[in-house]
């Protein structure tokens, strides 16, 4: 694709000149957060809106000129949950397979195989109406997959599922790929299932991708490990000492009464950076080593756009904190 | 099953598993035909004062005869209403067609529906269609009330005319629904619906000869009649089911069938260009 963009009722920059290609038979994964037009630029490749301005093409088809072809090789499964309610699980299945021409009973096989899949096959023949929002969630992937597409869009799948049903359908979706070659273009909110499912990122933020890569490549981007260590008396150490005793140290930060140390080889860092603290009279009481994970890729990024240069690390380390809290 | 066959079917289900909403629909007609029909039975209002000498009681009572079947085509009042609100019971029942593409697009199934590879027209069609069943199997449970509270067939009224009320009544349903489903293909809110079915149903239904004569009209509601697709389809009905005869009016006819052509036409146009996109 290349410069797409939309601009809602010519005032709204939803989605601001991407240009990207997702490669056949990969699992793609959007990351951004709220608002950042990932739902924009998923329903733009899948013919649902018009783009305002770009090029895209899927698998040879030019979007615009030829989206009935576009139409019979794209499975959508969107964020909200739309399958009809009024209807029970297997009808609302039947009647997708319906609407892309499979005939009877190729879908209830596979109606069969999918709902089995899901966990869902029991609960097949109750009114939608009747099912949690999990359930619903795992009725629209199979929805989705009914016609076996060549291209699956899944917008935030997972949403709301409880880790056992969403490892399930990392599962699936992994599964999916290797007997059907089926390419897959995901977004989501979850870092770790960006990280473990999906073969490159793409990250987004206000409507430009700001990073595009393997999850190696971008977790890469960071300058290091980070040590959190807690430590009492630290008035009569100046920090900037570190880098220069260290060479891996990058950068040292207080951060409410706490180290941040950023390094590379953490785990070989940590033993050092206690004894030389210990030695300098710095008590301290806890340590932890922070492997560099999406998340902070994603607030590196994100912090560097929103805000100064200058802001980025100590927002860096707010996140982190909240992290830490909750873990 | 085609992409058109299941998502009418889809309409129909629901439709059916909505049983008690159903009831409503019958209400307005219903209380027309009881109340209305029955208190307002012009003929008994006509009797013969007791003073009359009786050697004339015959022939005022032709004269009266005769300036009631003038106006309504027959003595019976009620019958007229009941033929008059088999109509306006189909405009009732077709005037909430385009709400389900409505929910639909607030729901989200529209968008469903907007990335398979199906025509435009069908998703317009599938709603046509269901609306054009359900009026239809709807009116059969009114005419066997309108029968049961004293509606009368004309001498004669037979399998021919009862397939052709049901013909007219279709034509009209295809009229109203697509219109009606055609309005709906953008609109976003289903208040906005209810409005301007509201600012039509009730105006539709009193500028026709559905409750009066056209012939008792000032002269500018005649106009106005003339041109409502209801006075020509109760025009052809009362001929089918008062005066059991087959002799339809050709204009009345032409100008139905032109109507419904033209709302189906502009309804196609339009689903294929405002449902390319969400
Ligand atoms: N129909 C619309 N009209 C106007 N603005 C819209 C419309 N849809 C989305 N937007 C705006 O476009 C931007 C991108 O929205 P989009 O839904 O693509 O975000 P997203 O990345 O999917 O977010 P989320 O994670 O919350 O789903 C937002 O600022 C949103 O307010
Ligand atoms: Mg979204």
């Amino acid at each position: 694709m290349e410069g797409l963009t939309k601009i809602y009722n010519g005032e709204v920059l939803a989605v601001d000149n991407i240009s990207f290609e997702v490669y056949e038979g990969e699992i793609f994964g959007f990351l951004g957060p709220n608002g950042a037009g990932k739902t924009t630029t998923i329903n733009m490749l899948n013919t649902l809106i018009k783009p305002t301005k770009g090029y895209a093409e899927l698998y040879g088809y030019v979007l615009g000129k030829e989206d009935d072809k576009i139409r019979r090789i794209i499975g959508l499964v969107p964020q909200e949950l739309t399958a009809d309610d009024e209807l029970t699980g297997y009808e609302n299945i039947m009647l997708q397979a319906s609407l892309y021409g499979v005939d009877k009973t190729t879908a209830k096989k596979r109606a069969e195989d999918l709902l089995n899949m899901v966990d869902l096959y029991d609960a097949a023949n109750r009114l939608v109406k009747t099912y949690s929002g999990g359930m619903r969630r795992r009725l629209e992937l199979v929805m989705g997959l009914i016609h076996y597409p060549k291209i699956l869009f899944l917008d935030e799948p997972t949403l709301g599922l409880d880790v056992q049903t969403r490892a399930k359908i990392w599962e699936y979706i992994r599964n999916l790929r290797k007997e059907y070659g089926i390419t897959i273009f995901m977004t989501t909110h979850y870092m770790e299932e960006a990280d473990q499912l999906c073969d490159r990122i793409g990250i987004i933020d206000k409507g430009k991708i700001i990073a595009l890569g393997t999850p190696r490549e971008l977790k890469n981007m960071l300058k290091g490990d980070i040590i959190l260590a807690e430590v009492n008396n630290l008035n009569n150490f100046d920090t900037k000492e570190l880098p220069k005793i260290i060479s891996e140290i990058k950068d040292v930060k207080v951060v409410d009464g706490k180290l941040a140390i950023t390094t590379e080889r953490g785990e070989n860092t940590l033993p050092k950076i206690i004894n030389i603290l210990t030695e300098k009279g710095v008590n301290v009481t806890s340590v932890e080593l922070l492997k560099p994970s999406l998340e902070q890729v994603f607030l590196y990024l994100t912090g560097r756009k929103i805000r100064e240069e200058e802001a980025l690390d100590s927002i860096k380390m707010r996140a982190i904190m909240r992290r830490r809290r909750r873990m | 099953m085609s992409a058109l066959a299941s998502l009418t079917m889809r309409e129909l289900k629901k439709w059916y598993r909505r049983r008690i909403a159903i009831i409503f629909t019958f209400i307005t007609p219903l209380f027309w035909l009881a109340l209305f029909g029955k208190s307002m039975n012009l003929y008994s209002l006509l009797k013969i004062p007791s003073n009359v000498p009786p050697q004339f009681v015959q022939f005022v009572q032709q004269a009266i005869d005769q300036i009631i079947i003038a106006a309504f085509g027959t003595k019976d009042y009620f019958t007229f209403l009941a033929t008059g609100m088999f109509s306006v019971f189909i405009l009732f029942s077709s005037m909430f067609s385009g709400m389900s593409l409505i929910f639909d697009r607030r729901l989200g199934y529209l968008s469903r529906l907007l990335v398979a590879p199906i025509r435009r027209e069908t998703i317009f069609l599938s709603r046509v269609i269901s609306s054009i069943i359900r009026s239809l199997l709807q009116f059969t449970a009114l005419l066997i009330i309108a029968i049961a509270l004293g509606l009368q067939l004309g001498d004669g009224f037979n399998i021919i005319h009862l397939a052709s009320l049901y013909a007219t009544l279709a034509l009209l349903a295809l009229a109203f629904s697509t219109l009606f489903i055609a309005l709906s293909l953008k609109i976003e809110e289903h208040d906005t619906a209810i409005a301007i079915t509201n600012l039509l149903n009730l105006p539709l239904m009193f500028a026709s000869n559905s409750i009066f004569p056209k012939n008792q009209m000032p002269q500018w509601l005649q106009i106005i009649a003339d041109i409502n697709p209801l006075t020509h389809s109760n025009i052809i009905i009362r001929k089918l089911v008062i005066e059991a005869s087959l002799d339809i009016p050709i204009k009345s006819l032409a100008y139905l069938l032109g109507i419904a052509i033209l709302t189906t036409i502009l309804g196609l146009y339009l689903s294929r260009k405002l449902l390319k996109h969400l």
